[in-house]
């Protein structure tokens, strides 16, 4: 069967331990977390957990329902590639001196990213994406050194009025 | 009132009348309340938090409730891991209570304090670290609940020694309103346990229609859900004889022509043949792991795959179901019995009757005086025990041979460690079994190697005055191991030869228990008919020969 990236949107209480029980059962299923973002919803005793795995189909029917066994989820929903809306935050510092920065900026620019730290020797990018245009602007500074960078991690929701309320998955 | 107070009531008010465990410093005050409630509360103390363990899941097994079992933070809280781990693989209710450090030194690596909750997150249903009276509030008014409800499993209570200590005013109310979890409560769409599917049941029907060769796997979720019955009405309506798992034996009766036994290394030829010839596997709560699904060639052998299971997760999660329903076994069952118009009558396409010899196929051995047959050992011991039997098991060649060879019907229990395959398992469950089931005469088979692992339980056996039957299987060796180094290791015994000098009888009568040494099927029947009449526990050693590879 062939492996593609699935966006899984979870539902789970906002409570200690939760999110370890979660990337526990990832880990000793061996399900490989490519990207994992978490935060609380409009509703302050649920936080949404959205991951991002590389499976099959076979594996994806695994992940809703031996996650939906837990005690701390609610809804699991697989979100359809085409049909969601998704972004990553990531903040890149790149060396820059008066000779590289006008290269820099133009290329951030081209990328609709925004210069957030300015010293000397070094600037901070901020990138808000779908998570390949980070890639391809991490491709584009690299030469210039990139000192170290950090990314949230996916986030996605449903497009319209469609959403997770609306998953066949619920485990309450 | 305290915490451990509060915790005490609960599993008073829950109907827990015995517990199992081991006293230390971080659970001083449970104890203490264990103490003023001695007359309403059994505590069982064994030698090792392991055998608390292990008597708390035999209990559970035994009385279809949840078990409690109680240690101390650290080494006692380490010790119950196998415990967990194999209560969680064979899907059995149990409550874990651990005392923890004080709330203020949890994460400074302070004196037995380890984390215990973070150890067992993949082997636990669920879990809580108490650090407050509210957790403690919510953990004590759910655990059982969560236990019981959808396929079963063990939880964790694991409580800092200042909340078990100190006292708080909500507990009175939250004693007063808790409503102890009744089994009615299960069959009420809780966690992954849901009514079976129309268009589910029109899928499997559709599948037994069109399959020649019908074979039904009965695992031990049909016991759990109580639908023997049902199942032997489905398969004789559908003609399909039925093999079990080694959790699934004891769901129908021996003398029953369309009950093949168990499936396996030691599956007899009858069960071997339907495995290969049929077209068609019904799996009733049963999980399909790996030693199961190699066996049946599910893999590679081209059969159509229905799947009835509990747990929605284990549908399609070792082979891909060409149909399944996910519904607890029973109400599965009864689902497809009341639309079985269509299968309805069909005649059997293979029974035991048509096989002349005996279901397991085990020639017998030539064997030493003073040695006994396998199948002698177990008609001795049936003859001696008689019947309504709890029957339990080690791990090991042995735990085979009785599952296989042993005649268990529903009258009956068999517990057995299937799952994690636990050696020194057996003497823990069998205690707790026995104390869940007293009016049971209860049998325990276990090897040689399996009994010194565990045989420091002895002592709770005497101390507790638990009419036991112990059968030594002594061959003298680590069988299935060894079984394994004569196929893959070039017949290179490493370490599998026990050499074991021990004196068993002289060693049971130092723990005061009565210790024989059985020469003949004639003395084991003895020995187990005066152990029964006398209302007393009897350890019987026989030495014996035990192959696993005649079948192959």
């Amino acid at each position: 069967m062939t492996k593609t990236m699935k966006t899984i949107s979870i539902l789970v209480d906002n409570e200690a331990g939760v999110l370890a029980r979660v990337t526990n059962l990832f880990s000793r299923r061996g399900y490989n977390i490519d990207s994992l973002a978490v935060g609380t919803t409009d509703d302050p005793a649920i936080s949404r957990i959205t991951v991002r795995v590389d499976c099959d189909s076979r594996v994806l029917e695994q992940i809703i329902f031996q996650v939906g066994k837990l005690v701390c989820v609610h809804k699991v929903k697989v979100l359809d590639d085409s049909m969601r809306v998704s972004r990553e935050l990531t903040l890149i510092k790149v060396k820059a001196d008066e000779a590289s920065r006008g290269g820099i900026i133009d290329i951030a620019q081209v990328f609709r990213a925004r210069i957030i730290d300015l010293t000397p020797d070094a600037l901070t990018i901020e990138l808000t994406g779908d998570g390949e245009k980070t890639d391809a602007l991490l491709d584009m500074l690299r030469p210039y050194g990139v000192i170290e960078m950090a990314r949230t991690g996916i986030v996605a929701l449903d497009r319209g009025s469609e959403s997770i309320a609306d998953s066949p998955y619920v485990f309450d | 009132m305290n915490g451990a107070e509060f915790i005490v009531r609960i599993l008073i008010k829950s109907g827990s009348r015995t517990v199992f465990g081991y006293p230390g410093g971080t659970v001083l005050s449970l104890y203490d309340s264990l103490y003023r409630h001695r007359s309403e509360i059994r505590h069982v103390r064994t030698s090792h938090e392991q055998g608390s363990a292990h008597a708390a899941d035999g209990f559970a097994r035994m009385s279809g409730k949840p078990g409690v079992c109680i240690a101390t933070s650290g080494p006692g809280a380490t010790n119950l891991v196998t415990g967990i781990a194999n209560a969680f693989m064979d899907s059995v209710p149990v409550i874990f209570i651990t005392g923890n450090v004080e709330h203020s030194l949890i994460g400074t690596d302070s004196f037995q304090e380890v984390d215990i909750v973070g150890m067992t997150l993949g082997i636990t249903k669920h879990s809580w670290a108490v650090r407050s009276p509210d957790m403690l509030i919510d953990a004590m008014t759910s655990a059982e609940r969560i236990c019981m409800t959808g396929r079963r499993g063990p939880v964790l209570v694991d409580v800092a020694k200042d909340v078990l200590d100190c006292d708080s005013p909500d507990y009175t109310d939250a004693l007063e309103m808790f409503e102890p979890f009744s089994q009615t409560e299960t069959a009420c769409g809780a966690k992954t346990e849901t009514a079976p599917d129309e268009e589910e049941i029109s899928g499997v029907l559709g599948l037994i229609a069109e399959s020649k060769k019908p074979l039904v796997i009965c695992g031990g979720g049909v016991r759990q859900a109580g639908a023997g019955e049902e199942l032997i009405e489905f398969a004789r309506s559908a003609g399909a004889p039925v093999c079990q798992t080694l959790m699934g034996i004891g769901t129908l009766e021996p003398d029953e022509p369309l009950n093949l036994g168990l499936m396996g290394a030691m599956a007899g030829k009858a069960a071997k043949k339907a495995l290969n010839e049929c077209d068609l596997i019904i799996a009733v709560g049963a999980r399909l792991g790996n030693k199961v699904a190699d066996i049946s060639g599910l893999v590679s052998g081209g059969k159509k795959l229905v799947q009835i299971d509990a747990d929605r997760a284990e549908i399609n999660k070792i082979v891909k179901a060409d149909a399944y329903i996910a519904s607890d076994a029973k109400m599965a069952l009864r689902g497809i019995l009341a639309r079985s118009g269509g299968i309805a009558g069909r005649k059997p396409w293979l029974t035991r009757d048509s096989f002349a010899e005996n279901v397991s196929g085990v020639q017998k051995h030539d064997l030493k005086k003073g040695f006994v047959d396998p199948e002698d050992i177990f008609a001795a011991v049936k003859k001696g025990a008689g019947n309504s039997l709890t029957v339990a098991s080690d791990v090991g060649l042995h735990q085979l041979y009785t599952a296989s060879h042993f005649p268990l019907g529903p009258a009956d229990r068999f517990i057995s460690s299937g799952g994690l395959g636990t050696m020194g398992f057996g003497i823990g469950a069998s205690i707790g079994a026995k104390i869940a089931g007293p009016e049971r005469t209860t049998v325990l088979f276990a090897g040689d190697g399996g009994f010194m692992m565990s045989m420091n339980e002895l002592a709770t056996v005497a101390a507790e005055k638990l009419p036991l039957i112990i059968i030594v299987m002594r061959n003298g060796e680590l069988g299935m191991v060894r079984e394994m180094q004569r196929k893959y290791c070039g017949r290179r015994y490493s370490q599998t030869k026990l050499g074991l000098k021990v004196n068993i009888p002289r060693l049971c009568s130092s723990f005061g228990i009565d210790g024989v040494r059985a020469r003949t099927a004639v003395e084991i029947e003895q020995a187990v008919k005066d152990a029964v009449c006398e209302n007393r526990a009897v350890v019987i050693e026989v030495r014996t020969v035990l192959r696993g590879a005649e079948n192959d």
